[in-house]
């Protein structure tokens, strides 16, 4: 297994990204409350069954719930790994857009998932934060695809919304991906228990390895 | 013959036997005298004997003695009695004295008869035949038992038996002392030691003890009772012995226990007391069995799922009932039996095998009363049956199966359903080995229970979050859905345990239940609003005379500052409370867009007043509180000065923003709750057509109380009409007299009564009266809701008209001003007519009139958000360089006022476009119907172009038939035809396109589906049949039902339903970029080397502020975030 050996590297990983109480917390995904009317709550049982899936299929130790924080939160910089989704608009305020930026080039990762709905609002909100950086797309042979989970299809598409291919873009600063915007693949809504969207288990399987996969990949890269 | 001599013969014959048999009996009874002689002499020596411990020699005369006398006086009395002799005479003697008959003839034929012819004879011979012969012939006649008896002998037999019986009673009598003592006489040559006067006897005489048991040996003592007894104890390693002297107290009785204490080593012992002595006895000593180890395997219920264990250190048990545990024992030596005790009182026995042994023992359930501690220890008995002593008592603790938990904690109390039915619930749960059923109980009323599986076999614990979906369920207002939670744990050795939540109740609300909560909810907001609003105007009062103050004074006194230290926390404050409203406010919405009860339109200006509240403390107002609060650290009053003014323009702003949004939440509530109020109004006629089709087929009591819940909503909504009338005679009087209007209808129409009435027609069970008057109620209710929906249509159309008119009006004026300014330009140009003072005077009237048409804008905006966003920026602009213009004027600067003129014309002609699209917006915003309307054209639109995609789908198979000339003319000549329909279709989508502007996707999809009609319409007009045609037809099609699709999800449900995907395969790039999206940030590059000197603080921050001020110019204005 390649992760057998990176346990402590997450450790540090996580150390750095001032997670210093590892030993009495695990590790969890904090889920990121913005304003601008989007419903940030969305697929509420999404990161607890992802979070259980990593639990059981890798070497993370993880909490049982995910984390709920503003950008603006003290605990900010607590949490190496945000997770941001939502059907609707995405508004970050100048204080906002220079604090997550402050937050990702010291380490941390956000990972947004289009629940449908958000692109053109979180596309304009990451052009604040890093007003010269672009999104490029990933290609399925990244490591982001195999690093734990081989997933040679790349992302898979879970959710049906405009008949437009899945794609991991990717935002990356001084060569380190720190954001990944996951657009017309909706794996929050594959996270979620089976009978909220009636996923076939195949499909809710693939988007839970990829969720792990970029867990990891966020945690030892 | 002579016949006297055969009688001689016979009768010396018979005399002879006579003689033989006296000889015998005198013989032996001599004997049986002696004999009986002996034995009663032995008879005195053996009691001798017995009683005295005669010596040898004194045995040895006694016997003599005896045998002596017992031979003496027998000889002595057979020789007396024989001395005589035993002569034929004394024998005739004898015979004739016991037979008289005999008397002398036998004597005379003895005498007489002897043939000695030697002596002369006297007699005659026959006289002496015949005496002989009748001698011998009485003589055979007699017994010999007569003539010889045997009496004496008799007597002395009897004697010597008696003698001998009465012997053999004493040696009876005397036992073991009269058998020894006879042994001792017939044994007279031998010494025996004379016996002891006491005699000691120690029992047992071989011991074996367990290693440091007590050995208990008695001493039995026969004879004299000693005074003390000596115990003396040797072991066999030890050459010293030990004597213990029992005391005289312990000697009593006849017999003594000893005890050897704590004997740990072998030894030997003997007792002595008095002359007695036992011993030597041996005690011995073993070692008893002991556990050398103990190793407890654990086998746990299957249902717990814990892994199997071994324990090899301690003995403790703590373990579920059910558990299996193996005890497996070493002992320290060979075995015979072991067995497991359980508190003393159960006993399993083990299998043994030399010196292992094993069992297994099942914890046992305990019932809850019971004791849940126990105990147990190992019994081990080695071969020679020692048991083992002291064995350790483990402890065994029994765990049940701990009763699972569960509990509901959301939505964790009682609460509304939601009218879209659906409410999620979350049930956690809990057990120590796991779940096997997690169920949601229900009961809807007083309806049977019905049960809900959640999840099954669902671990230890588990947090399931279901939507609850109860639309299926034909819910009724005020219904109520009790329901709790229930697991059962998967224990399977005692048997499932269940355990149930706590209980809550869902409750269906009526429609207007849910408008009054939000309602007062956003009453309560715009009061705080309010509140706040002249609490500011109270604020920038103070501040303003502050300012003055030291303006005039040049400083502040202590009270002063404290005054406005004090406003500066109360502004920061009100800050803090305008947000807090704008969050309470997205609550508001949420259970209004949940109820129904607004439209799009109103959510969005609602979304957008939420904005606007969340804005009202700008960043400026802050900071200029920040720089408030350092000013009045420093002592310098011009800076105090200038921090005072700028803060009161920021304030002034803040208050601006304040009673805007007011003003606009003042408006947007009016119309939500006049939207509202033509909701409840469908909704009670909704409800009772409903009663009325239940007729008949439902209970009539149940119907007749859904009816009483109709009366009681429609007065609500009659009160609420009035309520309303009375809200909007501040906006607008018509709009205010017609809700007043239909309040009064309602009243005439006696709804509610009506309503009662039929509720009694119900109960009672009059169904044709009361579907009279349903029906009635039915009709009356739609005209009530038609009415409303009319009052709301035609207040929004004279809301849009009247801001309409306002806004031409304003844009009317600056068109003027505009065409004033371009004049005032060429005059200033030409240098005509006026002075530089008299251009300057008309500059700043024109900058007035600006003015005045911003105040007429800012008016308008109080009541629409439809105002285009960059109207305030383009006429603020045009007022500044407006008012440079007159300035430059004051200052004889005429050709750079003529500059700043000709910009402010172009910033006035901009404004008028903006106001232009404003105005637009307003006529064309989306409302409700507005939005329904699109839906209904796109898809009666879809439905023509899917008959039309059917014909061109003919017409170009027509087209493509071989050898069919005609027929494939035919086809293609239909072309035109179907383009024209196209065209059709095409107008008719840019019409749907208008009636959606403002919803920028959903134009933009419409505007792709018009780039695909032109492209198929062209193909077509050059009778292009081909399959891209069919091709671009369909994605028409498709598309057209998508844009349907996402018309209908707006409004109310913002998050669309979504499909599951096909499989769609990731189609990423080959390669990643080289830069990997990263371009240089040149202005953050710029700034970096800027601060990369050594500058004081306050010139960093000058630095930075103006790359920020660059950033954001560059990057969206205010909404860029800050240079990294």
């Amino acid at each position: 297994m390649r992760l057998a050996g990176t346990t402590i590297t997450i450790c540090w990983l996580l150390a750095m990204a001032g997670a210093c109480q590892l030993a009495a917390q695990d590790f969890t995904i904090a889920r990121v409350q913005y304003d601008g009317g989007g419903d940030w709550y969305s697929d509420p049982s999404s990161l607890p069954n992802l979070l259980a899936f990593i639990g059981t299929n890798t070497a993370v130790q993880v909490a049982d719930t995910e984390a709920r924080i503003r950008i603006t939160d003290e605990e900010l910089f607590n949490h190496p790994y945000l997770y941001l989704t939502g059907h609707g608009n995405i508004t970050l305020g100048p204080r906002e857009a220079s604090r997550l930026r402050a937050y990702l080039e010291a380490g941390g990762f956000l990972h947004a998932d289009d629940n449908y709905g958000m692109d053109d609002s979180f596309r304009r909100e990451m052009k604040k934060v890093f007003p010269t950086h672009e999104f490029v797309e990933m290609p399925a042979d990244h490591e982001l695809f195999h690093i734990h989970y081989d997933l040679p299809q790349g992302l898979p598409k879970i959710h049906e919304h405009d008949g437009k291919r899945p794609q991991a873009l990717g935002l990356f600063h001084d060569k380190r991906l720190v954001v990944l915007y996951t657009y017309e693949s909706d794996l929050g809504d594959g996270w979620e228990d089976a009978h909220v969207h009636g996923v076939p288990e195949e499909l809710r399987q693939a988007a839970l390895r990829m969720g792990a996969n970029i867990v990891v990949y966020a945690l030892t890269r | 013959m002579n016949p006297s001599l055969d009688s001689r013969q016979q009768l010396l014959q018979r005399l002879f036997g006579l003689r033989r048999r006296r000889l015998f009996i005198e013989l032996t009874l001599a004997a049986s005298i002696s004999a009986t002689f002996a034995i009663a002499l032995l008879a005195v020596v053996v009691g001798l004997e017995a009683v005295f411990y005669l010596p040898s020699a004194w045995r040895l005369g006694l016997l003599g003695i005896i045998a002596v006398f017992s031979t003496v006086l027998p000889g002595w009395l057979l020789w007396r009695r024989l001395r005589s002799g035993l002569s034929i005479g004394h024998v005739v003697l004898d015979v004739e004295r016991r037979a008289p008959e005999l008397a002398q003839r036998l004597v005379t034929a003895l005498e007489l008869g002897e043939p000695d012819d030697s002596t002369p004879r006297f007699h005659s011979r026959q006289l002496l035949e015949a005496v002989t012969g009748e001698a011998a012939t009485i003589l055979a006649g007699l017994e010999t038992s007569h003539l010889m008896p045997a009496d004496e002998l008799r007597t002395s037999a009897s004697r010597l038996a008696g003698v001998a019986l009465l012997l053999f009673l004493g040696g009876l009598a005397g036992g073991e002392l009269a058998g020894d003592a006879l042994g001792r006489v017939l044994h007279p040559a031998q010494d025996f030691q004379p016996p002891l006067r006491t005699h000691l006897r120690v029992n047992p005489t071989q011991l074996q003890v367990v290693r440091g048991d007590d050995a208990q040996v008695v001493v039995h003592i026969v004879g004299d009772v000693p005074a003390t007894l000596r115990v003396v104890r040797q072991e066999a390693a030890a050459s010293s012995m030990e004597e213990i002297v029992l005391p005289r107290d312990l000697v009593s009785g006849d017999s003594v226990r000893y005890t050897f204490a704590g004997v740990q080593r072998p030894f030997e012992f003997h007792v002595e007391g008095g002359d007695g002595h036992a011993g030597p006895n041996t005690v011995t000593v073993l070692d008893p069995p002991a556990v050398a180890r103990l190793r407890l395997a654990y086998e746990y219920p299957e249902h717990t799922g814990l892994a199997a264990h071994v324990e090899e250190e301690g003995g403790d048990i703590r373990a579920l009932a059910g558990t299996r545990i193996r005890f497996d024992v070493a002992a320290t030596k060979r075995l015979s039996t072991a067995a497991l005790v359980v508190d003393d009182t159960l006993r399993f026995p083990a299998q043994v095998v030399d010196d292992r042994a094993h069992v297994i023992w099942s914890l046992p359930t305990i019932a809850e009363d019971e004791d849940a501690l126990h105990q147990y220890r190992i019994e081990l008995v080695d071969g020679v049956g020692v048991i083992n002593r002291n064995p350790i008592r483990y402890a065994v603790h029994i765990l049940n199966d701990v009763d699972p938990s569960v509990s509901i904690p959301l939505p964790g109390h009682d609460d509304d359903l939601p009218e879209s039915k659906q409410v999620t619930i979350e049930v956690e749960a809990a057990d120590d080995f796991g779940l096997s059923h997690v169920d949601l109980v229900f009961r809807l009323n007083d309806g049977p229970e019905e049960r809900l599986s959640l999840a099954r076999d669902a671990g230890r614990q588990v947090l399931v979050r279901h939507l609850w979906d109860l639309s299926a369920r034909d819910l009724l207002p005020e219904d109520r859905i009790t329901y709790h939670a229930e697991v059962l744990d998967n224990d399977v050795v005692t048997g499932p345990k269940k355990a149930v939540s706590a209980e809550f109740v869902l409750r269906f609300p009526s429609l207007y239940e849910r408008f009054g909560e939000a309602s007062i909810e956003q009453r309560q907001s715009m009061e705080s609003l309010q509140q706040l609003a002249e609490l500011e105007a109270e604020a920038l009062e103070t501040v303003e005379r502050l300012r003055r103050e030291v303006l005039r004074t040049e400083e502040l006194t202590w009270e002063q500052r404290q005054e406005l230290e004090s406003t500066l926390a109360a502004e920061e404050n009100r800050a803090r409370q305008v947000e807090e409203l704008a969050r309470e406010m997205t609550q508001t919405m949420a259970q209004l867009e949940e109820g129904g009860l607004s439209s799009s339109e109103i959510l969005e200006k609602m979304d957008e007043i939420r904005d606007l509240m969340a804005a009202v403390a700008s960043p400026e107002l802050l900071e200029a509180l920040q720089a408030m609060q350092q000013a009045l650290e420093e002592p310098n009053p011009e800076q105090l000065a200038e921090a005072l003014r700028q803060f009161v323009q920021d304030q002034e702003a803040f208050q601006q923003r304040l009673e805007r949004t007011l003003s606009l939440l003042r408006q947007v509530q009016a119309e939500q709750r006049l939207l509202a109020a033509a909701a409840q109004a469908q909704d009670l006629a909704e409800r009772q057509e409903t009663i009325n089709e239940a007729l008949g087929e439902q209970d009539g009591s149940r119907l007749g109380e859904q009816e009483s819940t109709l009366a009681r909503d429609t007065d609500r909504l009659q009160q609420e009409l009035e309520g309303l009338s009375d809200d909007f005679a501040d906006i607008r009087q018509q709009t205010a007299e017609a809700l007043q209007a239909a309040a009064e209808r309602m009243e005439q129409q006696d709804l509610s009564g009506r309503m009662q009435s039929m509720e009694q027609s119900l109960t009672s069970g009059a169904n044709q009266q009361a579907r009279r008057q349903g029906e009635g109620l039915e009709q009356d209710l739609a005209r009530l809701n038609h009415a409303l929906n009319g009052i709301q249509a035609e207040f929004d159309g004279s809301q849009r008209q009247q801001m309409s008119q306002q806004l031409r009006g304003a844009m009317a004026g600056l068109v003027n001003l505009s065409q004033g300014q371009e004049l005032l330009q060429q005059e200033i140009a030409e240098r005509r007519g006026q002075t530089v003072a008299e251009f300057a005077s008309r500059q700043q009237a024109l900058a007035r009139g600006v003015e005045l048409v911003v105040e007429q804008i800012a008016q308008v905006s109080g009541q629409t958000l439809a105002l285009d966003t960059g109207l305030a920026t383009t006429i603020g602009y045009a007022l500044i360089r407006m008012e440079e213009a007159a300035r430059r004027l004051g200052q004889l600067e005429a050709r750079r006022a003529a500059i700043e003129g000709g910009e402010a014309v172009g910033y006035l002609n901009e404004a008028v476009l903006q106001l232009r699209q404003s105005i637009d917006n307003i006529s064309q915003s989306s409302t409700p119907s507005a939005f329904g309307e699109a839906m209904e054209k796109m898809m009666g639109l879809s439905q023509q172009q899917m008959a039309l995609n059917q014909a061109t789908q003919q017409a170009l198979q027509d087209g493509s038939q071989p050898g069919g000339q005609g027929g494939g003319k035919k086809g293609l000549d239909g072309l035109p035809r179907l383009a024209a329909e196209q065209q059709r279709i095409y107008r008719a989508l840019g019409e749907v396109g208008k009636s959606l502007r403002g919803q920028r996707s959903l134009e933009e999809r419409v505007e792709e589906i018009r780039k695909d009609m032109e492209s198929v319409l062209s193909r077509l007009r050059r009778n292009a049949a081909d399959p891209l045609v069919r091709k671009g037809q369909q994605r028409i099609l498709q598309r057209m039902l998508d844009a349907s699709r996402s018309i209908r999800s707006r409004g109310f449900e913002k998050r669309r339903r979504s499909e599951t995907a096909q499989q769609q395969r990731y189609n990423g790039p080959g390669w990643i970029p080289a830069d990997l999206g990263q371009q240089p940030d040149a202005l953050a590059d710029a700034m970096r080397r800027a601060l990369a000197g050594e500058y004081p603080v306050e010139y960093r921050q000058l630095i930075r502020r103006y790359f920020e001020t660059v950033y954001q110019d560059l990057h969206g204005g205010g909404n860029a975030g800050e240079l990294p």
